[in-house]
């Protein structure tokens, strides 16, 4: 499945992101930033499906969960 | 032993509090820092505690709720922040000494501050002796929710109204009222800070600093936060802008089952079988030739669950050497709070504190009040 990354700064706000998506419906996978995904050190990114991608950016942005970085694919 | 210290720190913890944190201890990591699995774990764990917390104090933004180790901490983050650049403060004549001795160290910054009397019982004088002592330096109103010596509860709803209307901010010291007396921020407070390990029935070292939606702060102390570690510049975003460091991981998952532990019994329910408690004591000590109490009646609207007396003759520290070797724990002295004794005339003498929580029995406070008269020889 493709997948689309959400760049945000901290575990705290990686797991609000995923609460937030899960209350929508929307599955999505924690990983430590790497140096390919985003620029930004010492990070953590929030994976969905890229078909859910956009959706999940509104909802985030609904909730002010700030996103540092996006990125597509694995 | 009959454990009668819970203003220092309730005991014992529930058990589900000590299996929480012994569980964290066991499965999870440093949170924020990595991404393998106990890193992840110990990360839900404090972000599910934070959930907890936000929800228990009213709060719809968790990124708001900050862990500390203590409200002390807390109390010092605020102050500090507040006051960095001087200007002048009130605060009530029962302060804490987490939140005299941080403003009487803030005097070499220009600092001043004003003290308002304090009338149990009596709202609108009590809000009336915090208005006088505002003035055009005034930043801030810091005040206790609830004296630890002497449980008087202060009216912060209406002090924080009155903060407000003359665009000053509140700090509220909760240590004693967290999980005890209703307290929202859905009020509009400021700064609470609170402990975790007293009425919230968490382990020690841990406590809460709950910052209100516009809240700023600087934070008392910067460093490692697990993100954005390129940058020399210590993080905006909440909550890492205060949590420098490696996180008390254990200790916030036993506060969360702390939390939960008050919720699941009903903090109304709590605080009515503690006051019924304390109403008893008071109604039995007052009735004795040889003991001192120094507020009138306790009643749920106007006190927490402490009450603080003297045997006539005996030295408190000695009243509660006595009182240990009878298997009943009490703290005596000062209790941190020289401004609370100096309002009450106890600075040379000191009080007996009795403090109940959720695991004091009636037969607990019969037996003690018991051995007091026996101390007395009533």
């Amino acid at each position: 499945m493709e997948k689309f990354y959400f760049v945000v700064s901290s575990v705290t706000y990686a797991m609000k992101a995923q609460r937030l998506l899960s209350s929508a419906g929307i599955k999505s996978e924690i990983k430590r930033s790497t140096r390919r995904s985003t620029e930004k050190s010492c990070s953590y990114t929030v994976g969905v499906a890229a078909a859910k991608a956009a959706q999940a950016e509104r909802i985030l942005a609904q909730h002010s969960v700030k996103i540092l970085g996006r990125k597509d694919g694995d | 032993m009959i454990y009668l210290d819970s203003s220092a720190t309730t005991f014992p913890k529930p058990q589900r509090v000590q299996q929480a944190a012994a569980n964290a201890m066991k499965g999870s990591a440093n949170p924020g820092r990595s991404g393998h699995s106990l890193s992840l774990a110990a990360g839900q764990i404090i972000y599910r505690s934070r959930l907890t917390a936000a929800q228990f104090f009213d709060m719809e933004d968790e990124t708001r709720v900050i862990f500390t180790p203590g409200c002390t901490f807390s109390l010092n983050t605020a102050i500090n922040g507040l006051l960095s650049d001087g200007g002048h403060a009130v605060v009530s004549e029962l302060e804490h000494n987490a939140v005299m001795r941080p403003l009487e160290a803030l005097r070499s910054k220009g600092v001043s501050f004003s003290t308002a009397k304090v009338y149990p019982g009596d709202n609108d004088r009590t809000v009336d002796s915090f208005r006088r002592c505002i003035n055009v330096n005034t930043k801030v109103i810091i005040c206790t929710h609830a004296s630890n010596v002497w449980g008087i509860r202060l009216p912060i709803e209406r002090i924080c109204a009155l903060a407000h209307a003359y665009g000053l901010k509140i700090v509220v010291d909760a240590a004693q009222s967290a999980g005890v007396l209703p307290l929202s921020m859905q009020e509009g407070f400021d700064v609470v800070c609170a402990a975790g390990h007293k009425g919230l029935y968490g382990p020690m070292g841990t406590g809460l600093m709950l910052l209100s939606q516009d809240m700023e702060l600087p934070p008392l102390i910067t460093g490692g936060t697990g993100s954005n570690s390129a940058s020399l510049v210590q993080p905006t975003e909440l909550p890492d802008r205060f949590e420098s460091g490696t996180p008390n991981v254990s200790g916030i998952a036993g506060l969360a089952e702390g939390i939960r532990f008050v919720q699941s019994k009903g903090q109304e329910k709590l605080l009515h079988h503690e006051m019924s408690l304390i109403r008893y004591a008071w109604q039995m000590l007052s009735g004795m030739r040889g003991i001192r109490l120094y507020t009138p009646e306790p009643d749920e609207t106007s006190f927490a669950p402490v009450l603080s007396f003297n045997i006539e003759g005996m030295d408190s520290e000695e009243t509660a050497g006595e009182l240990s070797k009878r298997g009943i724990a009490v703290r005596a002295g000062l209790h941190c709070s020289s401004a609370a004794h100096i309002a009450a005339g106890t600075i040379d003498t000191g009080a007996v504190r009795l403090s109940p929580c959720a695991f004091t029995s009636k037969n607990d406070m019969v037996q003690t009040v018991r051995a007091v008269k026996a101390l007395a020889g009533a």
